[in-house]
Order: structure tokens, then C-alpha cells, then sequence
């Protein structure tokens, strides 16, 4: 399982699918920077990669906060990778918080993949099924 | 007899994770452009230190060093740059030292610029003004007191 997890961070350079996520070769690709900041909500069914600042909702296919990426709101995905800082709910089918994550804020989750070294604050409940047309923010 | 040989070490204290409590301050441009893909719809301001590619839809304002709007995107709102492309659709305000327009944009709105190309075929609706024009209020003074001196003239003429 951690194998799996070094090998994704090692392939995420590649920007084209990785070890986590294999079939997100096709899938429209949206890219935030470190120097780009959203206030407002991103809605798409493809994959963002937030590596910048976003203060708002993220509904979204995959969502992947990288280690400089912050995010002050909601993540409302069908899976979900953190590995900055999350101030806000994530609401995913799938979790997986790296290490040196931040989120503050429930994770409402099916899968949920904790790596160590994680600071979390909030309540980690399961849910069978989240649907991101139904759930809201 | 019992000496203690390979001693395990001392467990080490585990590091504590630091909290982030704000943002990290913005960084200078990594010269990666950030990308809003085509299915993307964004409610709400962007702002970018570096280059900016938007190929989806943005309901707001955009402010970057470098923007380029792809041929499928739709952008309401007002555009900043140092450079702006574009080859889709905007509906406000382009502002920006270097403008070019390709045959596939639909610019509803003004172009407020200091160089600006436009390919043929190009959809534009509005005005194009220099960046350092004067603005409106002072051209209408400076009417003003030509008329009033071409009246003195005439008056002093008959």
C-alpha cells in the first residue's frame, strides 16, 4: 500500500497519470500554480492540481492539493489526494491525506488512506456513498 | 560478564508536525503556466504571477502577468495582463501593454492597449484605446477652450 503512495509521488512530476490514479492520462488536466490564486468555486468533472491558493469549492472528478497548495473551502470529489493544507470539509469517495498534510476540517470518506506525520483537525466520518451532485458544500 | 553490547539507541521523539497557520506567502513564478482546463468552470476572481492559460469558462475578473485565452474558452469579466492572446470568447474589459487578437476570439467589450494586433476574421464589438490616452473628461475640456478661443478670435476678427 505505502509503495504504491512513494511510487505516485515519484510519477506526479510526469503530470500524466500516476501510480494512484492510473486512467487520469485522458482526463482534462487543470494545473494551479504556485503563483495563481482563485477566490471563488472551480467546477469540472476532469482532475485540477492545486499547488497555489484557492479560497472557495472545488467539485471536481480528482482533486490533488500538492505541498504548496492551500485551500480555504470545500473538496467535493470522487477522489481525493492532499498533501497541503485543507481548511475546510473534504468530501470524497476516495481520501488519501499524505504526509506533511494539513486539513482542518472533517473528511467525510469511504476509502480513507492516512499517511504518518499528517496534522488533522476534525471529525473523519464514513460515508457508503458520496455523491457530488447531491452533496452540498 | 553482562556487558551491554549494541545498546539499541534511544527511541527517537518523533517530530512534531508544524502547523501552517496562514498561506504560504505567494512565490515567484515557477515559469510553469497554470492552466484552467476545457471543462473547467471557475466562479470567481483569478490571480496569477506568472502565465495563465484558460482553455474553459471563468465568470470573473483575471489578472496575470501573461494570459492566453485558448480558442474554446469564455471569459466574463474584465482581463489584466502584461500580454494577453486571445483566440475564444470574452465579454469585458481586455487591458493589457500588448494585445493580439486571433481570427477565432469574439472580444465583446474594450481593448485598452499599447500594442495590439488583430488577425482578419476577428469578432470585435467596442472601442480600442490607448493605455495612456487622456482620458474622456479632460479631452472635453480641452474642446471647450478651443471653441472659446475660436469665439475670441471671431470677435476680435469682426
Amino acid at each position: 500500500m505505502f509503495l504504491n503512495i512513494r511510487t505516485a509521488r515519484e510519477q506526479r512530476s510526469g503530470r500524466a497519470g500516476s501510480a494512484a490514479w492510473p486512467d487520469q492520462t485522458a482526463a482534462p488536466h487543470t494545473i494551479i500554480h504556485d503563483d495563481l490564486s482563485v477566490v471563488g468555486d472551480l467546477i469540472t468533472d476532469g482532475h485540477i492540481e492545486v499547488d497555489g491558493r484557492i479560497e472557495g469549492t472545488i467539485n471536481s472528478h480528482t482533486v490533488t492539493v500538492c505541498e504548496h497548495g492551500w485551500v480555504e473551502g470545500t473538496i467535493l470529489a470522487d477522489r481525493a489526494e492532499v498533501r497541503g493544507t485543507v481548511v475546510g470539509a473534504v468530501r470524497a469517495n476516495t481520501v488519501l491525506i499524505g504526509s506533511d498534510a494539513q486539513v482542518i476540517g472533517s473528511i467525510f470518506h469511504n476509502v480513507l488512506t492516512i499517511e504518518p506525520g499528517t496534522y488533522l483537525e476534525g471529525r473523519r466520518p464514513w460515508r457508503p456513498h458520496i455523491d457530488r451532485k447531491l452533496d452540498s458544500a | 560478564m553482562f556487558s551491554q553490547k549494541g545498546k539499541s539507541p534511544e527511541p527517537q521523539p518523533k517530530p512534531q508536525p508544524t502547523v501552517r497557520q496562514s498561506a504560504p506567502a505567494p512565490r515567484p513564478s515557477s515559469g510553469e503556466p497554470s492552466i484552467i482546463s476545457a471543462d473547467l468552470k471557475v466562479v470567481g476572481d483569478l490571480q496569477c504571477s506568472g502565465e495563465l492559460q484558460v482553455k474553459g469558462n471563468v465568470e470573473g475578473d483575471i489578472k496575470s502577468r501573461a494570459i492566453t485565452i485558448g480558442e474554446g474558452a469564455h471569459v466574463q469579466g474584465s482581463v489584466m495582463a502584461d500580454t494577453v492572446h486571445i483566440a475564444g470568447s470574452i465579454k469585458g474589459q481586455i487591458e493589457a501593454p500588448s494585445v493580439s487578437v486571433s481570427r477565432s476570439a469574439r472580444v465583446v467589450g474594450d481593448i485598452v492597449h499599447q500594442s495590439l494586433a488583430v488577425e482578419a476574421g476577428a469578432y470585435l464589438e467596442g472601442t480600442c484605446r490607448r493605455l495612456d490616452s487622456k482620458p474622456a473628461a479632460g479631452a472635453v475640456a480641452s474642446l471647450k477652450t478651443d471653441v472659446a478661443g475660436a469665439g475670441k478670435k471671431v470677435a476680435g476678427a469682426s
